[in-house]
């Protein structure tokens, strides 16, 4: 072989060598580590690209466009309102401090940050089928995206909440500068259950149809619309539930100051990172194995 | 030595016959993934089947490679196997470079998003930037000759506009090895030119290409070197021209055998039928010694006869045929417009005679049609009955039988200078 011919079509070893063997990622944790990385990083640009696909996707094919947006919080809200002038919830428990509406409505736009970002990725992902059997793309993009498109949802009931609060003259403390905090824990703990329902729920549709179902039974279980109240079985589950510390954290800076209860926040916090993780490991693992099994 | 760009080993890729079964084993397989498990895959479990079994070929740089196959002999999973989208179960692949699959052209596109937006998805997809986008979009754009109708959805487009995106994107996003599947098949002849021009130039700056195709004669004039899968192993690997013959001639045979299991179906070939109306009750093929036969000669005479039974009479009825060959391409068709002078009704017989044939050798379907121009279809069918050409090499002359559409005779003079 000639110089320039070497020089011209080079060597091959100086291309990035790809190994797809039937072993078990795991076992290599380092690599591992590095690819997660490394796709990571790649997958900014597609994410981005996904994220205004679905956007623009969205109000193309429908009616009311960013209005199915505000549309869950503000129909939990009105039962809420509802509920409470007909005295089914206690008017003394709920000691806030603000207008009724202004504080359902800012409860469930916090909580509807959650459910929005636990239902997004197996939407993105059920949505990105057709692309996902056919083409080996940084999974992690479609997760960016979905985080993108919760956001995006929150971004539009956030103008809707702010008008009320001004509507209702609502002062807020000046610790609102610390709201993204519990709003970014918020958003990567429904994630971090989202990522985890992935492997399952492609695999069976009967989790699209139990989430849905929890999801609406679940904003009765979290302080949205009052405070958890102490006693009794809805106090203990509110207790134990993990969305309250973030909840009632992002609703007190609002409007309290600074939470009480720091340290269950941060651990909360901590978990829900933690946790993220680890569904993250799982879904690059499981997803080869799901693709081959709906992908036929 | 050169190093290959690619290098599959020992590949094997089991599937589950059950949908049910399939997902229980993948949450089974999850959870043994996750906690890294090290026991081997190479057992069957109930309902499997080997899709891929003992896989091993290698593919150099500045390389294109022909992979042919039955339906189901396993290339979609081998490609599949080898873009990364699905885990091997045993051997390995080693690929060297970025790698970019035609699984189904324009799977990737979104049909309500612009071309113009897909175009950056699919380069996002593959790893490029915005900015390096901007630059090939218009390179992207005269090659699929899309410029008008990039910023239309998708869904506007025609099958042939996809397959001309589709490929104009792979083919400029540069990567290391290309894999093609059925491209070149779909598509006008003019792009069809184009793409195969791209193709070979493509190769010369050496990267490699993966052909995947059902079209031999396109196989064997495009590839230098072939991999037949058969039931999931690598049959025959090696010179385009010997696999890509052993590929047809075991494929007359496979459809020999069918031939002989379909006998008397006639009515159940058909997409369409009237029997109130129209009823087939025979179709047979012989040659010019009125030999009843399915198996013809190179310029052998091809007679069909039908016979068939017009239940009411019908005025103005019109018989057609076309001849199909293996990948369903239309190589001839005739009619006739109204049975003469006899009223359409009762029996008839008919005869179709297509003298000194010309096609090349393999299979082809007879589709028939019969349409009554008062009332529409009566009896239609894309495969009536097969037959299949057995190239004469002592009677072509200068002619290969298994390249191009037809045969025919040529015949070349040489003179010397002189003789001018």
């Amino acid at each position: 072989m000639t110089e320039s011919y070497e020089s011209q079509h080079g060597d091959v070893s100086n291309l990035e060598l790809t190994r797809y063997t039937p072993e078990s990622r795991i076992r290599h944790p380092i690599s591992l580590l590095k690819e997660m990385w490394h796709d990571l990083k790649a997958s900014r640009e597609l994410a981005w690209r996904l994220f205004i696909r679905d956007i623009s996707a969205q109000y193309r094919q429908t009616a009311l466009g960013y209005f199915w947006a505000i549309f869950p919080p503000l129909v939990s809200s009105m039962v809420f309102i509802l509920l409470r002038s007909s005295t089914m919830i206690d008017a003394r428990q709920i000691g806030v401090g603000i207008p009724y509406p202004a504080y359902v409505m800012m409860g469930a736009t916090f909580y509807y940050l959650f459910v929005d970002a636990l239902n997004a990725p197996l939407k993105v992902i059920t949505e990105s089928k057709m692309i996902l059997t056919k083409i080996n793309l940084p999974r992690e993009a479609l997760i960016l995206s979905a985080m993108g498109d919760a956001l995006f949802s929150f971004t539009i009931k956030c103008i809707l909440l702010v008008g009320i609060m001004i509507y209702y003259g609502v002062s807020v403390y000046w610790t609102v500068i610390f709201l993204p905090i519990p709003l970014i824990g918020l958003l990567l703990m429904g994630t971090m259950v989202g990522v985890l329902l992935i492997p399952l729920g492609l695999l069976y549709k009967d989790v699209q149809s139990a989430l849905m179902i929890a999801t609406s039974g679940l904003i009765f279980l979290t302080p949205v619309a009052y405070l958890p109240s102490t006693q009794g079985t809805l106090g203990h589950i509110m207790r134990i539930n993990p969305i309250t510390p973030l909840l009632m954290g992002a609703k007190d800076l609002v409007i309290r100051g600074i939470p009480e209860d720091l340290p269950t926040f941060f651990l909360v916090f901590g978990l829900t990172l933690g946790f993220l993780f680890i569904g993250w490991i799982i879904y690059r693992l499981a997803l080869p194995i799901i693709i081959e099994r709906i992908g036929a | 030595m050169n190093e290959p760009l690619v290098k599959v080993e020992h590949l094997g890729k089991k599937f589950c016959r059950r949908l049910k079964r399939s997902l229980w084993y993948g949450v089974r397989d999850i959870g043994s993934e996750l906690i890294g498990s090290r026991k081997s895959r190479s057992k069957l479990r109930k309902d499997e089947f080997w899709a891929l079994k003992d896989v091993n070929f290698e593919i150099y740089k500045g390389e294109l490679v022909g992979l042919i196959g039955a339906n189901g002999a396993g290339k979609t999973t081998l490609l599949k196997l080898l873009s990364g989208l699905i885990k091997p179960d045993e051997g390995e692949i080693a690929i060297r470079g970025k790698i970019q699959a035609l699984i189904a052209l324009g799977a990737g596109f979104n049909p309500i998003l612009t071309g113009r937006e897909n175009i950056y998805i699919n380069g996002a997809v593959l790893g490029f930037s915005k900015r390096e986008m901007d630059k090939l979009l218009q390179e992207i754009m005269d090659f699929s000759e899309m410029a008008e109708f990039i910023d239309m959805p998708v869904q506007s487009y025609s099958s042939g506009m996809h397959v001309r995106l589709g490929f104009a994107v792979a083919v400029n996003l540069k990567p290391d090895i290309l894999i093609v599947d059925e491209v070149l098949a779909v598509g006008d002849a003019s792009f069809r030119r184009k793409a195969r021009n791209k193709m070979m130039e493509l190769l010369h700056s050496g990267i490699s290409v993966l052909f995947v195709s059902h079209n031999m004669a396109l196989v064997s004039s495009l590839t230098s070197r072939c991999i037949y899968l058969d039931k999931g192993q690598v049959k025959a690997v090696g010179p385009s021209d010997e696999i890509t013959s052993i590929y047809l001639s075991d494929s007359i045979k496979k459809a020999k055998a069918n031939q002989k299991e379909t006998h008397g179906q006639l009515m159940h070939s058909a997409y369409m039928t009237m029997p109130d109306l129209f009823i087939l009750h025979d179709l047979r093929l012989s040659n010019q010694q009125g030999v009843q036969t399915e198996e013809f000669s190179t310029f052998d005479d091809i007679k069909i006869t039908f016979v068939m039974e017009f239940v009411k009479e019908l005025e103005n009825v019109l018989l057609a045929i076309n001849i199909r060959d293996q990948v369903d391409d239309v190589v001839i068709s005739s009619s006739k417009l109204r049975l003469d002078s006899k009223p359409n009704k009762g029996l008839v017989t008919v005869e179709c005679n297509m003298e000194k044939n010309r096609f090349r050798e393999g299979n082809y379907n007879i589709g028939f049609y019969v349409l009554d121009f008062d009332g529409g279809g009566l009896y239609k069918t894309h495969a009536a009955v097969t037959f299949t050409i057995i190239a004469d090499m002592s009677i072509i002359k200068h002619n290969d039988p298994t390249k191009g559409f037809v045969v025919m005779d040529s015949s070349w003079k040489v003179f010397d200078d002189a003789h001018t």
